[in-house]
């Protein structure tokens, strides 16, 4: 990345922080004061009766008023004790007769005494408030442009997009000062964020998209509920401002990636819905919110980690914003919190036997993605179960499972931590082309993860590489999808033996090891192994009424072709293994004819 | 050396700079606006009690704004300086305690260089008020001591002759000297006057200018009054016109152009200051 460009983002997140004080030390100045009235002495029996005389017209000629009217001062001056007295009665009368009007209003203005007066003439008054950080996001613009002038020409995309949060802050900036409470440079920052994060997007690639609409849904759906969450507390909030900070550059990145590679396609959503991401950012932040708790996503996950969840959720929400609002319009939000709180425990409980939390969240994100896209299939299939909840299901049990399987598996532990997630990757992707299968009754991609495993464990020798037993895993995962129960099933009832798969390769295996430790030249290892473990997976997918009636006759096939190959190892090279088990066993399986020649 | 690292050395300074400023900055301002608040509290506290007693509490908040204002200068902020001095001063006006009006004047010349520095950016709420509070302090110090109406049927001459006195001090024409209260009233309206045109162009401190004005000068007539009266058609009456020139404006507005008290006031009132006048309002 360009030096220039990384001091610009500095530079730009704290003209964005500077600006927000600048606002709120603006309006404190600014706001609204009480100026007191100049105090009178109080008024006096003479001056009521002033008062009575100026409002009622028709008694100032009559008696005992008239004596003492002044009709140029409109005063009444008493003239004499006597006529005082009788005026005094008559006013009495007066007001007792009549209900005064407005001495209500007479009242308050007493007690108030005085007006609230503005800071500024109509015609001096300074940019306002929205206006200043408008600004501020063009000079954030500015600063991008002296460090890389090609985003930001005229009808530039660059241009577009500082149009474009100029154009909807009125969504986050409030009218009144008070209403920014503790916020006054939080909202500042998270602009600035989203901003550089926008046109770091645009840098990176210059044939991106970004709608105005887009953006206004960025800011309503995330930076607002990000902005109005801010805890009161200020130990919470420098745990929230850790966090929400860390996350939106990230996740305002790949939303507006997804959003602009979204808009390319015609198939694809024209514009994001604020309704769907402020539903996804609500459940992040409320799985985030406790941050004491050991249960919190933001307490179990690194960062990253939770950046990776919110980013694999945007990426629902933009694609089917559907699934996160209700029947009547609302944010739904719940379950996706319930989600992400579960991943957490999953994940944390995981880790307490030695699971890496890191390949959990990939594990716990790839299943929400991978959910998400059969999310309408999945509530077809049984509308009391949503897709988030089946998506617990089953992150619970992959981590479980491959936790299990890790631990238990010296073979296994050999892989990557990023081949130990192709591993569960590869399984669950095969197996959700049929999302029937993904419910928690019928958890074949359970016994698929761990009957391959089981396998697996029995690789003392490494004959096949890590990347051989993942294709192996793909295809076992492809065809269980389409055979349910056939190759990994327990307790058939229907002729078919129990873990059936798991048996035959485990023999095949176990033959291999056998005479490999006997004539370790011969071609058995690797590609050998592997493609004849996938020919007898697709063998065990189409007739095996043999093999059915009469398991051992895998290993009576295998004990014989290897005893050949041992016999004659001119004629028997990979290919020729290959090809021969390829010719012959399926007639194997399916009627028990062992090859002669 | 890592970019980023090197890019965050670079901007480091200036981090640590800014963050400085900032929290300075936000603090003042957060505490400008507890201490307006405080004051507003006290103001209409002490309304409802009506008394003139010395005000211990609105001294303190105004001490405290004196002092702010003085270190917020020193600081370079000078708007929130303005908005500290505002606070000092209607609160030096409103302490009622004698010996504090010369801190008033001290702080209407501390603030009268920052406004003038600030030309025509400076606040022009916080330097008009500033300007004006010793022009409604003196004129309600005036009123005070000129009290409510006389009883002429009591009244000794020495205390009639006082008393029109004080009254002279509110609507007699200010002849310069170190009178506190010399012609207070004038003083108001002439300066109202001046500031006319600024004044239509802000319409809350228009309003409160001259419904203050209206207000002031209808007690100052209804305590004026009865003195004319008791000499109608004397010389007396003329010397004492002579010396309320004001008086004697109001008692001149053509007849077939008002019908009360508030009328002829008003009318008054905005034949000297005219942004005073109905309709004028932007």
């Amino acid at each position: 990345m360009d030096i220039l460009l990384v001091t610009s983002g500095i530079k730009a997140a704290l003209r964005a922080a500077q600006a927000g004080i600048d606002l709120y030390v603006e309006r404190a100045e600014d706001k609204a004061i009480f100026l007191p009235n100049v105090r009178l002495p109080p008024a006096t029996i003479s001056d009521e009766i002033t008062s009575l005389l100026n409002d009622k017209q028709e008694l100032r000629t009559l008696l005992p008023f008239s004596h003492g009217w002044d009709n140029v001062d409109f005063v009444w001056n008493s003239p004499s004790e006597l006529n005082k007295q009788d005026c005094i009665v008559r006013f009495i009368e007066f007001k007792s007769a009549e209900v005064l009007l407005d001495v209500a209003d007479d009242h308050k203005q007493q007690l108030i005494g005085g007006r609230m007066i503005e800071q500024w003439r109509q015609d001096n008054q300074p940019p306002t408030a929205w206006a200043r950080i408008a600004l501020t996001i063009t000079d954030i613009g500015l600063e991008f442009v002296s460090a890389n002038p090609s985003i930001m020409g005229e009808n530039s995309q660059g241009e577009a997009l500082i149009s474009a949060f100029a154009n909807n802050l009125t969504t986050l900036i409030p009218d009144d000062v008070t209403d920014m409470g503790n916020r006054h440079d939080f909202e500042s920052r998270l602009i600035g964020i989203f901003l550089r994060a926008g046109l770091s997007t645009l840098l990176e690639d210059q044939g991106t998209i970004i709608e105005d609409d887009n953006v206004e849904a960025l800011i309503k759906g995330i930076i607002k509920p990000v902005n109005d969450n801010l805890p009161n507390s200020f130990q919470e909030q420098i745990e929230y401002r850790k966090l929400t900070e860390a996350l939106m550059g990230p996740s305002a990145a790949a939303a507006l990636k997804i959003l602009s590679s979204n808009t390319k396609g015609f198939l694809g959503n024209k514009f994001a819905n604020d309704t769907a991401l402020g539903a996804v950012t609500k459940a992040i932040l409320d799985a985030s919110a406790n941050t004491a708790t050991d249960d919190s996503i933001a307490t179990v996950f690194t960062k990253n980690g939770v950046t990776t969840l919110f980013d694999s959720a945007l990426a629902i929400a933009i694609e089917k914003p559907q699934l996160f609002i209700d029947d009547e319009g609302n944010p739904k939000s719940e379950l996706l919190t319930d989600l992400f709180v579960n991943t957490a425990i999953a994940v944390k409980e995981a880790n307490n036997n030695g699971f890496d939390k890191n390949l959990g969240v990939s594990l716990s994100a790839m299943v929400i993605s991978t959910l998400g896209d059969h999310a309408e299939f999945l509530v077809k299939l049984d509308p009391d179960k949503p897709w988030e909840s089946v998506a617990v299901q089953v992150i619970q049990s992959l981590t479980t499972n491959l936790s299990e399987a890790i631990i238990e598996n010296r073979r296994l532990q050999l892989f990557s931590q990023e081949q130990q997630f192709e591993y569960a990757r590869i399984v669950l992707q095969h197996v959700s082309a049929t999302p029937s299968m993904l419910g928690t009754d019928n958890p074949e991609y359970q016994r698929i993860l761990k009957g391959i495993a089981e396998v697996m464990a029995h690789d003392d020798n490494l004959l096949l590489s890590n990347n051989e037993w993942i294709l192996i895993a793909a295809t076992a995962a492809e065809l269980a999808a389409v055979n349910p129960e056939r190759l990994f099933g327990l307790d058939n009832d229907n002729g078919i033996p129990d873990k059936l798969a798991i048996t035959a390769l485990k023999s095949l295996l176990t033959i291999t090891n056998t005479a490999l430790t006997s004539a370790p030249q011969l071609p058995l290892r690797g590609y050998t192994l592997s493609s004849t473990m996938e020919l007898l997976l697709k063998a065990l997918s189409g007739n095996i009424s043999s093999v059915a009636n009469n398991p051992a006759l895998i290993e009576t096939y295998f004990s014989q072709l290897i005893e050949k190959v041992e016999n004659d190892q001119a004629s028997w090279g990979s290919e020729s293994i290959v090809t021969h088990v390829r010719e012959t066993i399926f007639e194997v399986v399916a009627n028990g004819e062992l090859p002669t020649d | 050396m890592n970019i980023l690292i090197k890019a965050a050395l670079i901007a480091l300074p200036f981090l640590i700079l800014q963050g400085c400023l900032s929290t300075e900055r936000y603090e003042m301002a957060t505490d400008l606006n507890a201490t307006d608040s405080e004051l507003a509290r006290l103001l209409i506290l002490a309304n409802t009690k009506d008394d003139t007693e010395e005000k211990e509490e609105i001294s303190r908040v105004a001490i405290y704004a004196h002092d702010a204002a003085s270190a917020a200068t020193k600081s370079g902020e000078n708007k929130l300086a303005l908005g500290y001095y505002r606070i000092a001063a209607i609160g030096y006006w409103r302490d009622d305690i004698d010996n504090n009006n010369q801190k008033l004047f001290d702080v209407v010349k501390a603030s009268e260089e920052i406004c003038n520095k600030m030309s025509n950016k400076s606040p022009d709420r916080d330097c008009f008020v500033i300007r004006f509070t010793p022009l409604f302090a003196a004129l309600e110090e005036a009123f005070i001591k000129a009290g409510v109406h006389i009883d002429f049927a009591t009244a000794s001459s020495t205390e009639k002759k006082n008393k029109l006195e004080l009254l002279l001090k509110i609507g007699g024409e200010n002849k310069g000297g170190v009178d506190f209260n010399n012609g207070a009233l004038s003083n108001l309206v002439n300066q109202a006057a001046a500031q006319q045109d600024f004044l239509k162009k802000h319409t809350s401190l228009n309003e409160y200018v001259c419904n203050n004005l209206n207000a002031t000068f209808s007690k100052y007539v209804s305590l004026i009054s009865p003195f004319r009266s008791k000499v109608e058609g004397t010389v007396a009456e003329n010397q004492l016109l002579a010396d309320h020139p004001f008086y004697k404006a109001y008692r001149e507005v053509p007849e077939d152009q008002v019908n009360s008290k508030e009328e002829r006031v008003d009318h008054l009132i905005s034949s000297k200051v005219a942004s005073c006048k109905k309709g004028n309002e932007v």
